[in-house]
Formats: structure tokens, C-alpha cells, sequence
């Protein structure tokens, strides 16, 4: 797999996907989530807007094996977009190899007592598994879009 | 009367809504819902859910949303499951004030085409306009 953004995004396809981080000028877009996966509608709406050439296809977490062996071969520049820390570990001890791992959306909520940036609040729990992600040799940052610095937490 | 809910990223549609009044006088049954970085989609949900309730007197509700693929698109067009509803990308200040012209001219089902239409005749060249 040539992967060229491995993301952490609760919007998953989203603006800052299609417009923010086009200059990686990737090619197919994989996003992971029991949620998105198992709803029809919801999957027609994420590709609304992707760009002509590019290409995008749903997985659960169960499906994750499929997904390594659908894709072992594809050499497209790709993002994998996952919708939380537990999923991005997932991935992770599923032997994708991945160099980094990118915050790009996670919503304020009451647990989550971290502020990272102004998308990017993390929970104590969330935090221990990014470290744990990190711990594998990730570099964990945040960066909402191309334009932005990335900020390493990890 | 059809509703008019505008969603966008930021206060663009709030700003919108105002540039509109300034045209064309007070717009009634029109809300603007702005979403920031910080917020959830169930958040952004919750907001148009409201806003949609708040505006449908029964002739159904148009949202417009400012970018295609975005998520405010992607969480409106989740509401088109109600069929009194309609969504339509790329909000531009015509398409708003055709709107609520001819927002008495029957449902927003009948009147989407229309407006659809205004967005896109709106957007032209100048230079080749003169020429």
C-alpha cells in the first residue's frame, strides 16, 4: 500500500480531505468505521464531492483483513481515514505500515479534558492509546490541513 | 411559506443572511447554523435538526449548504430522507434572494430546480459579458 495520510477524522471525507490535502495529490481513499461502513446512505453522502480519478471504498473493523489483502497491491497514493484512537490501533497491530499518524478531527466532548488544537481534544484513555501508538515507532501529530504546521505530540 | 435554513462552515451563513436583508428587507423563517472546528457532527445534526423544525410551516424547508463534499453537505443531505426537504450546494447570495421571492410559489420541491438554476445563471465572466 502507498499510503500518503493515515488520519484520525471523526468527518471522515470531508472539506479539509478534498480541498486541504490535495496538494499529497492522492489518488484513493480508504476509510475505516463500523459506522460508516453499515449505512448506505451514509456512504453515498461521504462521496459526494470526491474529485474525478480519485477513488474511495468503505471497510468495517471486522473487515480490516480484507482490506490489507484488497489493498496490498494497490500502489495509488492513498489516505486511510479512521474515526478514533481505538480504530487507529487497529490498524496499526493489523500490520499496516504507516510512519505517521495525523489528528485532523476529534470534537470537543466532556471527556475529553485535553485541548490539542481547536479540533483536537483528547480523553486521558484516548491519550494512553496514542502513546501506545506511538511506543510502535508513529509519530503521532496534529495538522487539520496541508497549510497548517504539523505539531508533533508524539 | 418554504423555509430556508443556510449551513455552513463558519459564520458565513449568518453574514449571508444579513447581506440578503440588506437587499432585500427582513427575511422571515430563514436560520443560519454556523459549525466550528471544535463541534461534532451529532452537534451540527442536533442544529439543522432544530433549524429545519423551526422554519417548516408544511411547504418544506430548502437547506443550503457552502461546500460540496463538506460536511455540512454530508449531515443535510442525511435530512433528505424526509421528503419535504431539499438540499442544494454551492450557496450563493442570488439563489438565497430568488428564494425568498418565490417562496410562496408552492413547495420546496416545485421550486429547487429554479433555484438552482439562479445560483448557476449568477455566476458569469464580466469580460466576456461586455465584449
Amino acid at each position: 500500500m502507498n499510503i500518503v495520510l493515515f488520519r484520525i477524522d471523526e468527518r471522515f471525507i470531508h472539506g479539509q480531505i478534498l480541498q486541504g490535502w490535495r496538494g499529497l495529490e492522492y489518488q484513493h481513499i480508504v476509510v475505516i468505521s463500523d459506522k460508516i461502513a453499515e449505512d448506505k446512505m451514509g456512504k453515498e453522502l461521504q462521496l459526494i464531492g470526491v474529485p474525478d480519478g480519485v477513488t474511495a471504498c468503505f471497510y468495517n473493523k471486522k473487515e480490516l483483513p480484507d482490506m490489507i489483502r484488497d489493498q496490498a497491491k494497490n500502489t495509488r497514493r492513498t489516505i486511510i481515514l479512521v474515526g478514533n484512537v481505538e480504530d487507529a490501533l487497529l490498524v496499526v497491530q493489523s500490520g499496516i505500515k504507516a510512519d505517521r499518524l495525523n489528528l485532523g478531527v476529534m470534537s470537543r466532548n466532556s471527556f475529553r479534558t485535553h485541548t490539542v488544537s481547536n479540533a483536537v481534544y483528547v480523553s486521558p484513555e484516548e491519550m494512553d492509546v496514542l502513546k501506545q501508538i506511538a511506543d510502535m515507532g508513529i509519530v503521532v501529530e496534529v495538522q487539520g490541513v496541508e497549510r497548517d504546521a504539523a505539531v508533533r505530540l508524539f | 411559506m418554504i423555509g430556508i435554513v443556510i449551513a455552513t462552515h463558519g459564520c458565513m451563513g449568518i453574514e449571508l443572511l444579513k447581506t440578503a436583508e440588506l437587499i432585500i428587507g427582513k427575511c422571515e423563517n430563514v436560520e443560519a447554523v454556523s459549525f466550528s472546528p471544535h463541534e461534532s457532527g451529532e452537534e451540527l445534526t442536533q442544529k439543522i435538526k432544530q433549524a429545519i423544525a423551526d422554519v417548516n410551516d408544511g411547504d418544506g424547508v430548502v437547506i443550503f449548504v457552502d461546500l460540496i463534499g463538506g460536511n455540512c453537505c454530508t449531515i443535510s443531505g442525511a435530512f433528505l430522507l424526509d421528503e419535504t426537504v431539499e438540499v442544494l450546494t454551492g450557496v450563493n447570495l442570488p439563489m438565497i434572494i430568488k428564494l425568498v421571492n418565490h417562496r410562496d410559489d408552492g413547495k420546496a420541491k416545485d421550486v429547487i430546480a429554479d433555484i438552482q438554476k439562479a445560483g448557476v445563471k449568477s455566476i458569469v465572466n464580466l469580460r466576456e459579458m461586455i465584449k
